[in-house]
């Protein structure tokens, strides 16, 4: 029974880390966000290279003596960033065609304006320097044929070269035609030239005719830079995978949860099998001693007892004297503890009853072994057999073992809430105190300020004056504390009060050895009512959720420790004064 | 996806160093002489440093120098490229292992970096990607990179060095990575042209001058262009009258960029070479047929300019390229 029950609670442990290391990765947060964000930004830093590459091509076009070392530099930081789209996560398989088509068109895109400013590049040197030649060398040959007496032929090349001129200025099929006509006209009678001619008149020939192809490329390639504009379709493949992305994101989300759902029933299912060969375990080695009842009720007293701690040490710990009989306290105190406490109670009613019945089925189990052993008749084998069944059925349903975990989980949030109330309220109360040293006022409320910082609405003015102090011995840490819960009170009181001349003045002097600290507010004021009672722990007129009540508890008793005072002086409507003192030369040391 | 993080952080960098790089030649030169730098001018000097990362550059080196890339241990980077002769191996066609001839002339590796493109034909994009070229290619160092990496791996100097600076060790891309960064670091500046341009007008003598001017004016300068004078584009060679007809036996690699592209504009069309180094790296033009400066420049200008020009001028134009090739530690003076 024993080995059966260690067997099946080793199984259920292995089972179970089995199931949560099958489900761990699932249950990761998708790393998706990063890569998606990655790819935008890629997207629109090739749009904005794109652009400033197209602007960077047409002003080398029409900026003289350039060079084409800009606009090849942006060839590396294009290409680098269209390899990583085209080969990043927004090409995989999960993404939808109209996406990838939509990248793929991007992409095209951008290849075709490389290869644009290419053939500009190219085509631009080229005619450069035929647009550069042809005039000087129509001249020269001119002016030869005309020194040689060859008017006519001189007159042809005139033409020629004119026909080149209206081509440039109007490239159309006509001028072109006529250019290229003549052209292979002259160049068929090339030998009818001097001979001294014929290779100079063969370069203006090729010029020429470089030109005709050159320039309309040229032109081809420059519109092309000036007009291929990667912009609109980036922006389309930007919302096409905007809103792929967030239906993907859905999906996962869904499917997290599925698996979420899934991993708590097994769970649940595991943490049943488990518990109850626990228990199984638990019962065989107490030997149904009865001492389960004993246990929990145990349990249950520690519970109390740590409830009862809690409780106790606001009592008798080192509270201010005032705290005593704090109605507020005790208030805010018992129903944060109770209610914890309430469901605590009534779950261990239910394991309680649980346990009742797996004990009765535990010793039917044992008079059912001693019985098989001892009886040989199989008649009434079987029916005690039957029987036992029959029980087994009815623990399980009656026991509620399904919701076990549930219940369980549900204790351990009981005690963690407990157990922060009792950590809040030790903080509190602590007796123990942070360390002590000389030090400077005015630091304190610099740092203070500087912690408070975020409280403050923006447009309150601070007014700071702590001239010449002498130092103070004592907890800087507490006096910061002091500070900054003044402070942030000062800057609740203004926010809510809302003018727009508000302003928080902080100053300090020395009088009489003490050191005298004001922190004065235009707020609200506080009424006198509220007053008397401003520095009851749990007193609070603040919204639930936004002041513990402990702040100005907390500053009393700090003061009081460094055996200062605290004063309020306040006029409803026109703001509060928070004064404490702290002495000078005070070594507590030395008292 | 880290990978390509660091090389966008890389780029940057180049971009930044390479700006950086101009300022600081700007203000050097403005320091050291009295003359105002020459500005608007289509050449530009190479930055006086270039920010490399010197363990990388020091494993590069180590790689480019070493015959373990090739298949029989035989040939090395720098068997090709010896930087000792201006980065090149001064022959019409390259020999590579077992003595297999080439059907390209060998670049010079100084100044690659300052290319927009590698190789005669421009097929890889960045110094990391044309090192998978002369490794496995038959005839140059035919090996195989599984091979490479499993002979570095045994040579007891690399495991430390490369982990040094690689976390993932001796990988292709690391390697990649080195080499590519000692390309990088082979920039030649201070050359008398540079000095010129810084507003040195002694630096270069009345010819070399007037060479200049004539480079400009033939409009030489529409192709050779830039820092690195050439390496910015692409242009068919016969731009204005046929070359190939004029050779004759035109191969594969006559073809150029069609090779990639299949676009007819792109037949003979190869990328301008830098002519910074031409002082240094004769034979000249991708098949070598120009033995001497003068004759590669003969020509440019029977074939690319479609022009004739006095013989003093061609002298003009050779003088002044000879002043175009700046220092490196590695080269020999
Ligand atoms: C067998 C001789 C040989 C070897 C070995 C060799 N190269 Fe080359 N290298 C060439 C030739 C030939 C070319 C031109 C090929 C082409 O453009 O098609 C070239 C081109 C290059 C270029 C392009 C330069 C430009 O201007 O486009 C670089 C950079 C380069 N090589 C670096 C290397 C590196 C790095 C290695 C070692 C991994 C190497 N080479 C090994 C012969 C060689
Ligand atoms: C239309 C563009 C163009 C013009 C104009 C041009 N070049 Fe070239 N140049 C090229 C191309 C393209 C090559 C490479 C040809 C080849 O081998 O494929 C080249 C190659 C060269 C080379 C050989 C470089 C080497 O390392 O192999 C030199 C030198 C040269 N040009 C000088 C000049 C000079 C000087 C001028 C002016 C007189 C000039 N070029 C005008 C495009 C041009």
């Amino acid at each position: 029974m024993k080995k059966i029950a260690g067997i099946l609670l080793l199984l259920a442990i292995v089972a179970f880390g089995a199931m949560l290391g099958l489900n761990l990765e699932k249950l990761q947060p998708q790393q998706g966000q990063d890569a998606y964000a990655e790819n935008i930004e890629d997207i629109r830093n090739l749009q904005a290279l794109d652009a400033s590459w197209s602007l960077a091509t047409l002003q080398a076009y029409t900026t003289p003596n350039s060079d084409f070392d800009q606009v090849a530099s942006f060839l590396p930081r294009v290409r680098e960033l269209r390899n990583r789209l085209a080969t990043g996560d927004l090409s995989s398989d999960e993404v939808p065609d109209a996406v990838k088509n939509k990248l793929n068109r991007f992409l095209l895109l951008t290849e075709s304006k490389e290869e644009s400013i290419e053939q500009f590049k190219s085509n631009f040197a080229v005619v450069r320097n035929s647009i550069k030649y042809l005039p000087l060398a129509s001249q020269t040959l001119t002016a030869r044929l005309r020194q040689l007496g060859d008017q006519e032929q001189a007159q042809r090349i005139t033409v020629i070269f004119d026909r080149t001129n209206a081509f440039l200025q109007n490239p159309d099929e006509g001028t072109q035609m006529r250019l290229l006509m003549g052209l292979s006209k002259m160049n068929e009678e090339l030998m009818s030239f001097p001979e001294e001619i014929v290779n100079p008149l063969g370069n203006f020939i090729s010029h020429a005719r470089v030109l005709v192809e050159r320039k309309i490329q040229l032109n081809a390639s420059i519109n092309d830079v000036a007009t291929q504009n990667a912009r609109k379709v980036g922006d389309e493949l930007i919302s096409l995978y905007k809103s792929y992305h967030e239906k993907a994101r859905e999906k996962a989300l869904a499917q997290r949860l599925e698996t979420y759902r899934l991993t708590l029933v097994w769970a649940a299912l595991l943490a049943i099998a488990g518990l109850i060969s626990a228990f199984l375990l638990w019962l065989t080695a107490r030997q149904f001693d009865g001492r389960l009842e004993k246990g929990v009720a145990e349990r249950t007293e520690e519970i109390e007892q740590a409830a009862a701690k809690a409780s106790g040490s606001l009592v008798d710990k080192n509270l201010d004297s005032s705290l005593a009989g704090m109605g507020n306290m005790a208030a805010t105190v018992a129903h944060e503890i109770n209610t914890p406490l309430g469901y605590l109670d009534s779950n261990l009613q239910v394991l309680h009853s649980g346990m009742e019945k797996m004990q009765l089925l535990m010793s039917e189990f044992v008079t059912l072994k001693k019985d098989l052993r001892e009886t040989k008749d199989s008649g009434q084998i079987n029916a005690r057999l039957e029987n036992f069944g029959a029980l087994v059925q009815n623990v399980k349903e009656e026991a509620m073992l399904d919701e076990l975990p549930e219940i369980i989980d549900d204790m351990q949030e009981g005690v963690q809430q407990i157990q922060h109330v009792t950590n809040d309220l030790r903080d509190f109360t602590r007796k123990d105190r942070s360390p002590q040293d000389w030090f400077d006022i005015g630091q304190c409320v610099t740092s203070a300020l500087k912690m408070a910082q975020k409280e403050i609405p923006p447009e309150t003015r601070i007014t700071t004056n702590l001239k010449d102090l002498p130092k103070v011995y004592g907890s800087p840490a507490e006096i910061n504390q002091v500070l900054m819960n003044l402070i942030t009170n000062a800057a609740h009181a203004v926010e809510a009060a809302g003018h727009d001349k508000s302003s928080i003045t902080i100053k300090a002097i020395e009088q009489k050895g003490h050191i005298l600290v004001s922190v004065m507010d235009t707020g609200l004021g506080i009424d006198e009512k509220t007053r008397s009672k401003i520095f009851e722990p749990f007193f609070t007129t603040k919204d639930v959720g936004k002041g513990t009540g402990l702040g100005l508890a907390i500053v009393r008793r700090i003061v009081t420790a460094h055996g200062g005072k605290v004063f309020i002086k306040s006029i409803v409507g026109k703001g509060t004064n928070f004064i404490f003192t702290l002495p000078v030369k005070r070594h507590p040391e030395a008292e | 996806m880290t990978q390509e993080k660091r090389s966008t952080s890389n780029t940057r960098k180049a971009l930044l160093r390479h700006a950086a790089g101009l300022l600081f030649g700007l203000v050097a030169a403005g320091v050291a002489t009295a003359g105002e730098p020459l500005r608007n001018e289509p050449i530009k000097p190479i930055p006086l440093t270039v920010e490399v990362d010197e363990k990388k550059v020091a494993l590069g080196r180590l790689l480019f120098h070493d015959p373990q890339l090739s298949k029989d241990n035989t040939i090395s980077c720098a068997s090709c490229h010896s930087l000792k002769t201006g980065g090149v191996d001064r022959q019409k066609v390259s020999t590579g292992i077992q003595g297999r001839k080439g059907n390209i002339n060998a670049p010079t590796v100084f100044n690659s970096g300052l290319l927009f493109r590698q190789f005669w034909d421009g097929r890889a994009e960045t110094l990391e990607e044309q090192v998978d070229g002369p490794v496995q290619n038959p005839v140059e160092m035919g090996s195989q990179w599984a091979n490479v990496l499993a002979k570095l791996y045994d040579d007891p100097k690399y495991p430390g060095l490369f982990k040094e600076i690689y976390p993932d060790g001796i990988k292709r891309k690391n390697v990649k990575n080195a080499i590519a960064e000692y390309e990088h670091s082979l920039i030649t500046p201070n050359s008398r042209f540079d000095q010129y341009l810084r507003g040195d007008e002694s630096a270069i003598n009345e010819q070399e001058r007037q060479g200049y001017e004539l480079f400009k004016s033939y409009g030489c300068i529409s192709c050779h262009q830039g820092m690195a004078v050439g390496g910015n584009m692409f242009q068919v060679f016969g731009a204005v009258n046929s070359y190939f007809k004029q050779r004759g036996n035109i191969q594969k690699s006559d073809m150029g960029r069609f090779n990639l592209t299949g676009n007819e504009m792109d037949r003979h069309s190869f990328k301008v070479p830098s002519l910074r180094m031409a002082a240094l790296t004769p034979p000249y033009l991708h098949d070598g047929n120009a033995k001497t400066l003068r004759e590669a420049v003969d020509i440019m200008f029977k074939f690319q300019l479609g022009r004739e020009a006095p013989d003093e001028d061609k002298e003009a134009l050779v003088a002044f390229i000879k002043t175009l090739a700046g220092e490196h530690p590695e080269m020999e003076k």
